[in-house]
């Protein structure tokens, strides 16, 4: 074979359609292995950018699951009323079982590269800045909020108070390569990614 | 080379495709999020009126990161406008929707676009007020709600301010909801059989709940305390209204005269008429003693009524004997002190003898209904059918100075055939502006009389129903009869609740101009 087309040269058998192709197929002898090279110049770029983009989406995919415990702890605490004020660590557990690859207790250096971590776990973990309760109370215009069991009155305009749960679930997330210690990057070891929902679960 | 250029613009460009994507659906997630609060933000403002859906709705979004504006819409919408809720056949439906228009990308940016073309919407759909059920005692007992070898089905939610218990071996409480202040030892079930409840177990509430009727404002008279504007009068206690024919001296059975259908009269003795003399008496009759009526057969006493001239009972009202007899109330206002009484034989009573029954009819004729009030001695019947669409009672007591009435308790055995059926309008007294529709019972919030509502023994209560709330908030009612089997609705507000024989609660608000009249709201996302 290698015979063959060493001695099949472009354009020595005009006309005929073998030569067209093969005058397609082969190469100079100076440019075999061009494309080897090429492709060993350019397997970082696309492995680098490959890595990126796992990272990425990894990140972006552990940052809906944040965001989805939020919303389903804080749905679990609106229509289990009183969960909310008997079992607040229910609310963890409800946030942790609806993102399940985000792991517990991994946090800090141990924690594998490519993984989530939760930030918190047990009752409280999962607490709206400011509040040091998962529910309170509002006017239906969001003013005049209330956390716990402070009595809610004084809506104005004939508005009724409304009762709330709000969770803010809180995880990191370790790349699997580390970019941050790339140079120049300027990239951090970890992100955190945050999630949070307030749903309102009464009126009177 | 160049083909190497191409391939690695291409293959960055997918790659960035994908992490925008993945941007996209992140974002998504937020802003259903927003959504599904916005709905139930929405949907909870739901029985206290129209007024404050919108506003609640777009601060709920708000509260989630979405605030009309630099691209976000907030639309919410009462009924839902997207199908297949989009009719007034789903009034206590709220649609919220977001969208996002000017959503930024990250890598698609290297080819010129800033922004993800056309516009990320979310909706979601909340199903409001959907309690019909209160027992507001708030002493944490778990005797509060108590039901005894009965089924009680419900078609809309339970709430218990304290706890609850089931006793019997038939014996269950059902509903799309049942929620408690204290959790109760209740098994999970069927609710065919066995003693369950269902869902079990019950949902905890974490704050007790106010009075879902807190809004209606109570009739009142002057010697009421704490009464703002009176709207209606005690009986008077010896001196006959102005514009009445004053009659001291009577007969037993007094006789009929014609002329008091025109001319209302005033008999300041008892009075006894025989129900056969076919009696009629004109708005503005009073009473300043007893009047008793003498059933007789297949007689007739009508009692003509009017909402400004009102009529007067000091005595009470008592049917006595008698087969087959009516007494006929008309829409107006009627004061009794005394309470209304009987030891009748299948005596009728219609409340509001201008109007028939129509199943789930918005019945104009029902929206003038006939206001009982029961000035002190309550209501005791066992063998009275009473019957009436558009009727309020309203159970408090009389504090003339001298003259005081205490407060009575409802306590009736209805008959075969009973059928009474709460106003679709009209205010019964009430403070101006606020409508009676629904409410069929109402007893003074400080009258701790208890209630029974109970089956005829003697002749049964086959396809009696009372449609419409019974709103006892210091009392505790007993149920020993389905009266809603065959209602379109009925709502149940009251201290304690005790049911010893099955009843059936239904939702249909079809006759009601603003739906239920519960104002105390949950929510659920049904979209």
């Amino acid at each position: 074979m290698m015979n063959i087309r060493r001695n099949i040269k472009p354009g020595r058998v005009r006309g005929h359609s073998l030569c067209t192709s093969a005058s397609q197929g082969v190469r100079p002898l100076n440019e075999r292995g061009v494309a080897l090279w090429e492709f060993a110049l350019v397997l970082p770029v696309v492995l680098f950018i490959a890595l990126g983009v796992f990272d990425f989406g990894k990140l972006i995919y552990f940052s809906i699951e944040v965001e989805s415990a939020a919303r389903a702890a804080a749905m679990f605490g609106a229509q289990n009323a009183g969960e909310a004020t008997t079992n607040p660590a229910g609310i963890t557990q409800a946030a942790y079982n609806e993102a399940p690859d985000i792991q517990v207790g991994h946090c800090g250096t141990g924690q594998p590269p490519g993984s989530g971590c939760w930030l918190g776990s047990g009752a409280g973990a999962f607490l709206a800045p400011g509040d040091t309760f998962y529910y309170g109370c509002e006017c239906p215009d969001g003013s005049g909020i209330k956390s716990g069991n402070t009595a809610c009155t004084g809506c104005s305009g004939g508005q009724h108070e409304v009762y709330w749960v709000a969770v803010q679930t809180q995880a990191t997330y370790k790349p699997f390569v580390p970019w941050n210690q790339l140079p120049f990057t300027g990239l951090p070891a970890s992100y955190n990614l945050t999630g949070y929902a307030k749903v309102r679960l009464g009126a009177q | 080379m160049a083909m190497l250029a191409v391939s690695m613009f291409a293959l960055i460009a997918l790659m960035g495709l994908a992490i925008d994507m993945g941007y996209y659906r992140y974002f998504r997630r937020k802003m259903q999020t927003a959504a599904d609060a916005a709905a139930l933000a929405g949907a909870l403002q739901v029985p206290f009126g129209s007024a404050n859906i919108q506003t609640a709705g777009t601060s709920a979004a708000t509260e989630n990161g979405f605030t009309a504006g630099n691209g976000v819409t907030v639309t919410i919408s009462n009924p839902p406008v997207d199908p297949p809720f989009n009719s007034s056949t789903y009034p206590t439906y709220v649609e919220a929707k977001v969208t996002e228009s000017q959503l930024p990308t990250f890598f698609s940016r290297i080819f010129g676009v800033t922004s993800f073309p056309g516009t990320l919407t979310t909706s979601a759909v909340a199903e409001g007020s959907l309690n019909c059920i209160y027992a507001l005692d708030t002493s944490k007992a778990t005797t509060v709600v108590t039901v005894s070898n009965a089924i009680v089905n419900s078609n809309c939610g339970i709430t218990d301010n304290s706890g609850m218990t089931l006793t019997g071996g038939f014996t269950g409480l059902c509903a799309p909801s049942v929620q408690v202040f204290v959790s109760p030892a209740v098994a999970a079930g069927s609710c065919s059989n066995g003693k369950d409840v269902k869902p079990a177990p019950p949902t905890l509430l974490w704050h007790q709940v106010g009075d879902p009727f807190a809004y209606l404002t109570a009739p009142c008279s002057v010697n009421d305390a704490g009464c703002g504007t009176a709207t209606y009068n005690d009986p008077p206690t010896t001196v006959c209204p102005v514009g009445t024919t004053v009659i001291t001296t009577v007969s037993n059975p007094e006789p009929y005269n014609a002329a008091w259908a025109t001319t209302p009269p005033c008999f300041t003795p008892a009075v006894t008429f025989a129900a056969n003399s076919n009696p009629t008496f004109a708005a503005g009759a009073t009473f300043l003693n007893t009047l008793t009526i003498n059933g007789g057969f297949l007689g007739t006493v009508a009692f003509k009524g009017s909402n400004t001239v009102q009529t007067s009972i000091r005595g009470g009202l008592h049917v006595q004997g008698g087969l087959l007899s009516s007494v006929n109330f008309y829409p107006g206002v009627f004061v009794i002190s005394g309470g209304i009484s009987d030891n009748g034989f299948i005596n009728l009573m219609n409340f509001n003898a201008n109007c028939n029954y129509q199943r789930g009819v918005a019945n104009g004729c029902a929206s003038n209904p006939t206001t009982i009030i029961l000035d002190g001695g309550g209501m005791g019947l066992t063998g009275t059918i009473p019957t009436g669409a558009g009727v309020f009672i309203y159970n408090t007591a009389d504090f003339t100075p001298g003259f005081s009435v205490p407060y009575g308790a409802i306590n009736v055995k209805f008959g075969l055939g009973t059928l009474m059926q709460a106003p679709t309008g009209g205010n019964c007294g009430l403070s101006p502006g606020v409508s009676c529709a629904g409410i069929l019972f109402f007893q003074d919030r400080n009258n701790p009389q208890p209630a029974v509502f109970a089956a005829n023994l003697t002749f049964g209560s086959g396809n009696s129903f009372l449609e419409g709330a019974y709103y006892f908030k210091d009392a505790t009612v007993n149920f020993q009869f389905d009266f809603g089997a065959n209602a379109q609705y009925s709502f149940l507000v009251a201290k304690d609740l005790d049911w010893t024989f099955a009843f059936t609660f239904r939702n249909s608000y079809q006759s009601l101009p603003n739906n239920s009249p519960i104002q105390e709201g949950t929510a659920v996302l049904v979209q």
